[in-house]
């Protein structure tokens, strides 16, 4: 009958659209060959970013770091893989801060036969990729707070930077110090995974210095601080500390709070961000009395330097939390080097014993046993950096020690 | 009774905003039919039209804020030229269109600007005191600025013309059309007004709180809300429920957290839906 | 708009008018039909194991073609619904605390993802019910919202963390745990649910045309509207919570921020895509859309550029979505090999427009 014969027709249409689809699904999808040489003299590494969405400034930054490294490292004519000396390609993959594309992200970059990945970073994104990289024995760098980021059983994850478990106490033992008439704290944080994972540490740290602390959190996506402060300052609190909150909240968090008359110290133990605090706030004056976990001297030598060469390599000013993540970023690819290869493996075992000296920050050492239960995280001296009246001054605080 | 004034005032600022932002909403809802999933791109390029103005060619804030407005009236001009007026009737494709639009303007300007906070200050930053409550001057600007805006649209919408053209093709673009009068015409000039006013929003407001791209997503949840409680096409609905939405913000969040206040609000407005279908002043919406 | 049956002309008109619906309504049974099969199909098809991107490009877009057909199920009654994430979460929510708590069996996980949000979806179903056109759009909306915001409150849900390492499904001794397995699992919990759809939507196709076309006549006719509009409520609840079922299966855990309310926005935008004509178009959509995000995210900052604009460019240049126009294209093909008259042409058209 006519009308089946189109109805048989169309379906058959479809059905083979759909199947062409099906095969476009499947182009690019090559399986990988573990730990051999280069293919076509280019070596790759993933960056699982979150590049867009509302953690575009870490990711981006993160991504600059790497980025940078690869670029250095290509310039001074590639590194050794399997007996070949290979140019570094970085391949990228945007997660938008969510774990099904963290997920999908690194199963693309496993099928396209990386086994080193730069990333994921928010705690959710690394939940979802950490059984899928170990079963396929993927290496990957985060920089999540989250308390299960980092353990013996995952010893091919690696965290870029210092996490709060080790950069909170010694914070908080200043704060102690430094403010000796405070015994409150409130800690304001983004309901959110990231925001709660360093809010438990820093109670705890503020708690162990002797300075009672309670947690405000409050939902992603608010704009106007308004209420939320006036509630706030209800309960008297001598310090304000905004921990993980993202940079733009924080400096609204700040505004609002100096507009209310809060004269007390606002502090920050959580991520390098103040460079984009300041920017939003508009000036260091505006901060009033401001203390913050200072994971590198913005102003020193070596990162005005990597400033100015990054710039000029790239044609537009970094993102400062990439200095913070640049030395991860080198030992990664001098570990693939020294090992000449990119089994992770083998990776994994040469980067946690490599000796640390980073041109940009310093000497630093793997850490975080005491934590984590292994020391694959990086551990640097930082400062307790201080604002008064617009002028900053660092305090040296040591984390390398024990 | 102080955190209640402190309240109230936060409150009525918060509604000033929302309600500059929820009009532009609605109007477009109203006059073509159209969910613009791209008004809070409109917010977000108001804030850094008047940035770029003012840091880079250095304009004084207040011709920098109107000619950033102008501009985003534009841009909301020619869309509904490009974009929707091709597809007008189709309500899923206007839909899928500005969310399109939306997608670009948030990658556009994360790569123009940077994904991080831009510095902008809003040009007056005193504050006054009343009693232990504080009013920040800013905020009272943005208030009168707000409603000196609802009252020109009101005018512009009630009193010209113009404006009885385009609630007539609001209320049935039919009889309107029969009438003579062009939607061609008249729907550019919707959006325009619609992205003109939106931008008025964000370039007052962002300068105050912070400008960086996730501010177009939260503008835009907002505005759904707003208009879903005012109902929909109806402008003084939407105005009332801003500032409802705004002290019922500004009252929870002083006495309770900011999650459960959300909550609340939501399923307060829920509930009002199955009482009142059509909002707090919809009229029986047309069938979309 | 149907006409009213008053003289032996409009009979003749309305007999064709019959006929022409008939013809629509086989044309969507088949496709139905065509595509459970080759989901079936693809059950049963060798897949190589260790290309991990075909099979987990092939799980993404399987994971939420459940979500698609939520969508399309309230579409084909001309509504937007925006809401479908928050029936995802009830149904991976609930089906993680079941696998965490009580049993992992996998039956008994796709039964709990498909009748739980099915249940929660009835009050938000009533309050819905008076609500039309793009105003039902953005309530459904608000109650993703309100379901998103009940999960981060909730102690017992993980608040923020969400429910973490929840176990894999068994079947018997079989633990469902490595990724062709997944994939399968999820082709089957497809399966259900285009069954489920495909079987509400041809029992209840007539007085789904009607609906659609004039409710007001429709109900002039004796025919009430609100049963249909509640059971597709439900039936799209039923098919997103299996597919929250598969998003937390995949990641093995049921956080908040799998199912966030913009994300709603996505899975419209699969059916819009894909076509809204029938079956089809959502499975193509979904396909279509998951592969090519994949692709963009390559390109980093432009990724939701790129996304951008090829919605933009299917918005205005594709209208009703790739199906229509595939189908309108192979229709131009059929024409230019045997010159249709002019009138059966315009009578086509007018199909179209009701289609």
């Amino acid at each position: 009958m006519h009308v089946r014969r189109q109805s048989v027709r169309n379906t058959a249409a479809t059905a083979a659209a759909v199947m062409a689809l099906s095969a476009l699904v499947a182009c690019g999808g090559s399986t990988s060959s573990a730990g051999a040489a280069c293919l076509d003299g280019k070596v790759k590494i993933g960056a699982l970013l979150p590049l867009s969405g509302p953690a575009a400034g870490f990711g981006q930054g993160t991504h600059q770091a790497m980025q940078f490294a690869v670029a250095e490292a290509n310039d001074a004519g590639g590194i050794d893989v399997g007996g070949e000396t290979c140019d570094v390609e970085l391949v990228d993959y945007d997660t938008k801060g969510t774990a099904e594309q963290a997920s999908t992200g690194m199963n693309k970059l496993i099928s396209q036969g990386t086994k080193i990945v730069w990333g994921p970073q928010l705690s959710q994104e690394v939940t979802s990729v950490q059984q899928i990289a170990q079963r396929n024995k993927v290496l990957f760098v985060h920089s999540s707070y989250a308390v299960n980021g980092l353990s013996p059983e995952m010893p091919l994850v690696f965290a870029m930077a210092t996490t709060a478990s080790s950069f909170a106490g010694p914070m908080a033992d200043w704060v102690s110090t430094t403010y000796p008439d405070v015994s409150k704290v409130a800690i304001v944080i983004p309901d959110n995974q990231g925001g709660q994972d360093t809010a438990k540490i820093d109670k705890e740290a503020y708690s162990d210095a002797g300075i009672e602390a309670e947690v405000s959190a409050f939902p992603e996506g608010t704009a106007d601080f308004a209420p939320f402060i006036g509630r706030l300052l209800r309960s008297g609190p001598g310090i304000i500390d905004v921990a993980s909150t993202p940079p733009g909240d924080a400096a609204v968090i700040i505004k609002q709070l100096r507009q209310a008359g809060f004269d007390g110290p606002i502090g920050r133990i959580g991520g390098e961000a103040t460079s984009a605090i300041i920017k939003a706030v508009g000036s260091a004056e505006g901060l009033g009395e401001f203390f913050y976990y200072a994971a590198l001297d913005v102003n020193s030598e070596p990162i005005k330097t990597y400033f100015a060469q990054f710039e000029k390599k790239f044609d537009k000013e970094p993102l400062p939390v990439s200095a913070q993540v640049l030395p991860v970023a080198r030992l990664l690819l001098r570990a693939i080097d020294e090992a000449d290869s990119t089994d992770a493996e083998e990776v994994a075992e040469v980067l946690e014993n490599m000796e640390i000296d980073d041109p940009t920050m310093g000497t630093a050492v793997w850490g975080g046993e005491d934590f984590y239960g292994i020391d694959h995280e990086f551990i640097v001296d930082f400062f307790a950096g201080r604002y008064r009246d617009g002028e900053l001054t660092l305090t040296p605080l040591d984390a390398t020690d024990g | 009774m102080d955190t209640l004034i402190q309240a109230l005032i936060n409150g009525t600022a918060l509604g000033a905003q929302y309600a500059m932002l929820a009009l532009g909403f609605s109007l477009v809802f109203g006059v073509l039919g159209v969910i613009n999933l791209a008004h809070g791109g409109f917010y977000m390029l108001g804030g850094y039209f008047t940035y770029s103005l003012t840091s880079g060619v250095g304009l004084p804030f207040v011709p920098a804020l109107i000619l950033g407005v102008l501009g985003v009236a534009l841009v909301g001009y020619l869309v509904e030229l490009v974009l929707i007026e091709p597809i007008v009737d189709d309500h899923e494709g206007t839909l899928i269109v500005s969310l399109g639009f939306f997608l670009v303007v948030i990658a556009a300007v994360t790569v123009a600007y940077g994904p991080e906070a831009v510095p902008i200050e809003f040009p007056v930053s005193s504050v006054l005191r009343v009693g232990d409550a504080y009013l920040p001057v800013a905020r009272l600007i943005v208030i009168a600025v707000a409603a000196l805006a609802v009252l020109i649209l009101w005018m512009v919408l009630f009193r010209t013309r113009h404006g009885v053209a385009l609630r007539a093709l609001a209320e049935n673009r039919e009889v309107a059309s029969i009438q003579g009068l062009r939607p061609r015409v008249y729907f550019p000039v919707a959006v325009a007004l619609s992205a003109g006013l939106a931008a008025l929003a964000g370039g007052l407001v962002l300068p105050i709180f912070t400008l960086e791209p996730p501010v177009a997503e939260v503008a835009l949840m907002t505005s759904f809300i707003i208009v879903v409680l005012g109902g929909l096409g109806s402008l003084l609905g939407a105005a009332v429920a801003a500032l409802a939405v705004g002290l019922v913000e500004a009252i929870g969040g002083a006495y309770l957290d900011g999650s459960t206040t959300k909550l609340l609000l939501f399923s307060g407005v829920l509930l009002l839906l199955l009482l009142r279908p059509s909002g707090i002043a919809g009229r029986s919406v047309r069938d979309a | 708009m149907p006409r009213l049956l008053s003289s032996p002309a409009s009979l003749a008109v309305s007999g064709r008018h019959e006929r022409q619906a008939g013809r629509r309504l086989d044309r969507r049974l088949t496709m139905e039909l065509g595509v459970i099969s080759l989901l079936v199909g693809l059950l049963f098809l060798p897949l190589p194991a260790e290309n991990l991107q075909l099979i987990s490009q092939m799980n993404q877009a399987v994971m939420v073609l459940g979500a698609a057909l939520a969508v399309y199920v309230m579409l084909r009654l001309n509504l937007l619904h925006f809401g479908v994430p928050a029936f995802m979460a009830v149904g991976g929510y609930s089906s993680a605390l079941v696998a965490i708590h009580i049993t992992d069996n996998v039956v008994a996980l796709v039964a709990v993802s498909l009748v739980v949000p099915a249940l929660v979806a009835v009050p938000f179903g009533l309050i819905t019910l008076r609500l039309r056109g793009t105003y039902f759009a953005l309530v459904t909306f608000l109650i993703g919202q309100v379901v998103h915001l009940a999960i981060l409150a909730s102690d017992r849900l993980g608040r923020t963390d969400g429910l973490t390492g929840v176990p894999a499904p068994t079947w018997g001794d079989v633990v469902m745990g490595d990724a062709l397995t997944t994939f399968r699992l999820g082709l089957v919990v497809c399966i259900l649910s285009a069954l489920l759809v495909a079987g509400f939507m041809s029992v209840n196709s007539r007085r789904i045309d009607s609906l659609r076309s004039n409710e007001v006549l429709a109900a002039s006719l004796g025919l009430r509207g609100w049963p249909i509009r509640l059971g597709s409520f439900v039936v799209s609840a039923a098919a997103a919570g299996a597919s929250g079922f598969l998003v937390v299966n995949t990641l093995t855990t049921a956080h908040p921020s799998s199912f966030a309310t913009l994300s709603g926005v996505n899975y419209v935008a699969y059916v819009v895509v894909g076509g809204a004509a029938s079956i089809v178009g959502p499975l193509v959509g979904t396909v279509a859309l998951v592969f090519l995000v994949a692709q963009f995210a390559s390109e980093g900052v432009y990724a939701s550029a790129l996304l951008g604009g090829l919605l933009i460019f299917t918005s205005l240049f594709l209208r009703g979505g790739l199906t229509s126009t595939v189908r309108r294209i192979a229709e131009w093909l059929r024409d230019r090999r045997t010159p249709v008259p002019r009138a059966s042409r315009q009578r086509r058209a007018v199909d179209e427009g009701q289609s």
